[in-house]
């Protein structure tokens, strides 16, 4: 077969939905044919011994259809960039091709099922993660074209204004409301991604890229419309931090969901304070949120306690148990600041988060016979935990005068004194020197001042 | 100069032991076919039926890079000319590389290519200009008539908003490409054309919690990313901002039972982030926080002792990129020139700017590095830096 058989057999291909299937690698030489693709069951698959003369031969090809019209552009950079995801100049001439034609309404959706296709068996190519971002912000920028214009300044026809604003509000809900669909879809095909390959970093950065960027959209929108977005937001963050925690529950050393929890929890409680300082009048305080965000600051302390207890040899709970943590602390430093919040405060008051970390020192003292490799990482990993949650309060003591000023603001610390902390600080220090003789910073901490 | 590779014969056969203390078998280091897996290489590539060859044309520029440093470290500079036909072009090439190099310019961007016809894009022009500095070719005519083109490229990505730097005209931002953006100004002495001081804030934008740094802000910390950071910070003289005593104690937690780092929590040892880790360790004077001769060892154990190269992990591929980290790893470590005395060639490797020492400091290239506490001695190769003494952060 010469090339440019293979180049329109591949894009007749494409050309049928490429919702339907998946690209495969095909290894075994059983079907020695020679055909180069197969498209059965849903996959369409290329022969592994194909692809070093398909890659050169897409590529002399595209070498000439650069130069051509818009078609043959995207014809065959579709089929190069299926053998060569990160062919930067490729993704920028089918860039400059999808910009030249004429936009219509399913332009941008057809060039992302192009990307989905590729991503179900390339997910590492940064360059391919850009364009799919590329896309997005164009069919961003189609959504939101069909925003009506900011009302007349004129405000002596009040009728008329009210009329107006019904409408406005009406088609702006409509539109935001699809944004956030389109972030679900994204995130979605990211989970999809994240199962197939594990840990995938640039699938959970899209992720979290999704969620921040409708955290800057109502930070920087103050139009009628965002108190359904800020809604709709609330919930996918809900969603979002079920969905992490349960993701953990079997993906227990998966960081980059971890991570991704952590970042939940931040912009939930960014989305809390937003609430509470309101910089204009369409965004007034929402009891609703406050109650969730509290609800949810509290049981992710739970949650994250529950999973280093179910599975302890795990570094990545352990972590998420301090990104948590550290979470928590800065909520609970940010509601405190709200004197008149009795019921919060209280609640926070209740919490035995000091206890908790107590408790972990007991436990790593007690198991200090088992000498299993498991049970050493375990150890290591508790001790690390609650002297990075030591140093974390450490840190946040310094933005205090005095130890009791700290307490006083920070109330879920109420109860602690300094010689408390130092002691529990000392006695941690002490095991990890035990444990890493590597690391020389625990070294240099033989004499902490108290 | 001579063209034929006649006067530099490879011998295969040479193998050097390192000095590392343990108990299991360890491996000498196979100078000798490392040096012939990447003269080899080109051709390899070029084959017709080469799946890497072909699928990694885009990129060539930087796996150029990689195997001029690495034989770098090996091959003494005129050894590394002829075998490479980096300025003259040798047996079997039409052209030699800096030719080649000044080939893949594009005229539309005003950067470089990663190959001949490419889009210019940051990635590929620091590498460009990495091998221009390598072959000592910063003052080739040619080159300076691009100069002021390059540089207007480079500076040109910057953001104003934050600071930020884009890998292209596309808008694609990543702490990468402001690694690329410093270091390839740096190079041509024209670090004034951006807001350095933005540069870095937005670098420290992009620090979690754990003291790491991911891709764009908010993004999980990336050992391979902390690199560019931190890198990014050294040639922008703002260690000061950086927390070394927290991100260290992540850096160190990346050592795995193998003796090998992994780039993020409970995946795999891989020999790339010896370089990434150790250059980070290196600049904020922080090696001895990891078990030097287990990371030895594994980089060892990762070698092709039959057809020379280093792979990601011990029994797997091996590949140029691996191959450049593997021996730029045990060049931080200090292990190829303690043991050298049969070996004097072997130059060391820069951890700020991915070049040989001696190409670094006769090019008066300028940056910051530190050490952990008062008293703590210089390491030779990063004398010509400005030496920061840390303020200890962890548990005052």
């Amino acid at each position: 077969m010469n090339a440019l058989n293979a180049l329109d057999q591949l894009w007749e291909l494409l050309c049928l939905n490429p919702k339907e299937f998946d690209i495969a690698i095909l290894r075994s030489p059983d079907d020695n044919t020679k055909n180069p693709f197969v498209l059965q069951e849903g996959h369409l698959g290329l022969h592994a011994g194909d692809l070093p003369w398909l890659a050169r031969d897409f590529r002399t090809a595209y070498r000439t259809a650069r130069l051509q019209d818009c078609d043959s552009v995207l014809k065959v950079t579709s089929c190069l960039l299926l053998v060569c995801p990160d062919h930067a100049t490729a993704w920028a001439d089918r860039k400059r091709a999808l910009l030249s034609v004429q936009c219509h309404e399913d332009l941008w959706t057809r060039e992302l099922d192009f990307v989905n296709l590729l991503m179900t068996r390339h997910t590492k190519a940064p360059t391919s993660w850009f364009h799919r971002k590329f896309v997005l912000q164009q069919r961003i920028l189609q959504l939101l074209s069909a925003l009506p214009p900011p009302p007349p300044p004129n405000d002596d026809h009040d009728d008329q204004e009210n009329t107006f604003s019904t409408t406005c509000t009406t088609t702006t809900t409509c539109i935001y409301s699809n944004m956030v669909q389109l972030a679900r879809d994204e995130i979605q095909i990211c989970a999809r991604i994240a199962d197939r390959y594990p840990k995938n970093y640039y699938a959970w950065t899209h992720r979290s890229q999704m969620l921040q960027k409708i955290h800057h959209m109502l930070q920087d929108d103050s139009t009628s419309g965002t108190r359904t977005l800020a809604d709709h937001y609330t919930q996918l963050l809900q969603d979002q931090w079920q969905s992490t925690t349960r993701w953990l529950q079997s993906h227990v050393s998966d960081h980059s969901a971890a991570h991704y929890g952590g970042m939940v929890l931040q912009l939930l409680r960014r989305q809390q304070l937003q609430q509470h300082n309101p910089q204009d009048h369409h965004q007034v305080p929402d009891n609703d949120t406050t109650q969730l965000v509290h609800a949810m600051m509290i049981s992710s302390i739970t949650v994250a306690q529950q999973l280093v207890e179910r599975h302890p040899s795990h570094e990545v709970l352990w972590i998420f148990r301090r990104i948590c943590n550290h979470e928590f602390l800065c909520y609970a430093m940010a509601i405190t600041d709200d004197e008149d919040d009795d019921d919060n405060t209280a609640l926070l008051l209740n919490s035995s988060y000091w206890k908790d970390h107590i408790d972990i020192i007991f436990c790593v003292e007690g198991n200090n016979h088992d000498n299993s490799l498991e049970a050493q990482r375990t150890q290591l990993y508790q001790l690390s935990y609650v002297a990075w949650m030591l140093e974390d309060v450490g840190r946040l003591a310094k933005r205090f005068d005095s130890w009791n000023d700290l307490v006083r603001r920070v109330r879920l610390l109420q109860g602690v004194t300094q010689q408390e902390y130092q002691t529990l600080r000392n006695t941690v220090l002490t095991q990890l020197r035990e444990r890493k003789e590597t690391i020389p910073f625990y070294q240099q901490q033989q004499h902490p001042q108290v | 100069m001579t063209t034929t590779s006649s006067s530099t014969s490879i011998d295969k056969t040479q193998k050097v032991s390192l000095q590392v203390p343990t108990t299991t078998d360890v491996p000498p280091f196979f100078a000798g076919l490392h040096t012939s897996y990447i003269a080899g290489l080109a051709e390899k590539l070029d084959a017709k039926t080469s799946y890497e060859g072909a699928v990694t044309e885009h990129l060539r520029m930087s796996g150029v890079y990689w195997s001029l440093t690495a034989l770098s470290l090996l091959k003494s500079p005129e050894e590394v000319d002829v075998i490479m036909g980096l300025t003259a072009p040798t047996a079997g090439r039409p052209i030699s590389i800096v030719d080649w190099v000044l080939q893949c310019y594009d005229n539309r961007s005003g950067g470089f290519g990663g190959n001949i016809g490419h889009d210019g894009h940051l990635l590929y022009t620091l590498s460009a200009i990495q091998i221009l500095a390598l072959a000592d070719r910063l003052q080739d005519e040619r080159f300076l008539n691009l100069k002021e083109s390059v540089i207007d490229f480079v500076a040109a990505r910057q953001q104003p908003t934050d600071g930020s730097f884009t890998g292209d005209e596309w808008g694609e931002i990543d702490t990468r490409f402001t690694y690329c953006a410093l270091s390839s100004l740096s190079i041509l002495k024209a670090l004034d054309r951006v807001n350095v001081t933005q540069a870095a804030d937005f670098i420290l934008s992009c620090r979690n919690f754990d003291g790491g740094f991911g891709c764009t802000i908010g993004a999980e910390s990336h050992a391979g990313q902390v690199f560019t950071c931190v890198g990014a910070l050294s040639i922008a003289k703002s260690l000061h901002k950086l927390d070394a005593d927290l991100l260290g104690w992540w850096l160190a937690e990346r050592q795995c039972d193998s003796g090998g780092l992994n780039g993020r929590p409970e995946k795999q040892a891989d020999v790339c982030y010896s370089w990434w880790i150790l250059s980070v360790l290196s600049i904020t004077g922080r090696v001895s926080w990891i078990n030097r001769d287990k990371l030895a060892t594994f980089i060892l154990k990762c070698q092709d002792d039959e057809d020379g190269g280093i792979a990601d992990r011990p029994d797997d591929m091996a590949d140029i990129f691996h191959t450049f980290f593997g021996i730029s790893g045990l060049s931080l470590l200090g292990h190829l020139h303690a043991a050298i005395p049969e070996c004097a060639p072997f130059r060391q490797i820069d951890p700020v700017y991915a070049l040989p020492t001696d190409v670094v400091q006769k090019l008066g290239l300028q940056g910051q590095i530190m050490v952990a506490q008062e008293g703590d001695s210089v390491e030779e190769r990063l004398q010509q830096y400005d030496t920061l003494t840390s303020q200890h952060k962890l548990f005052q």
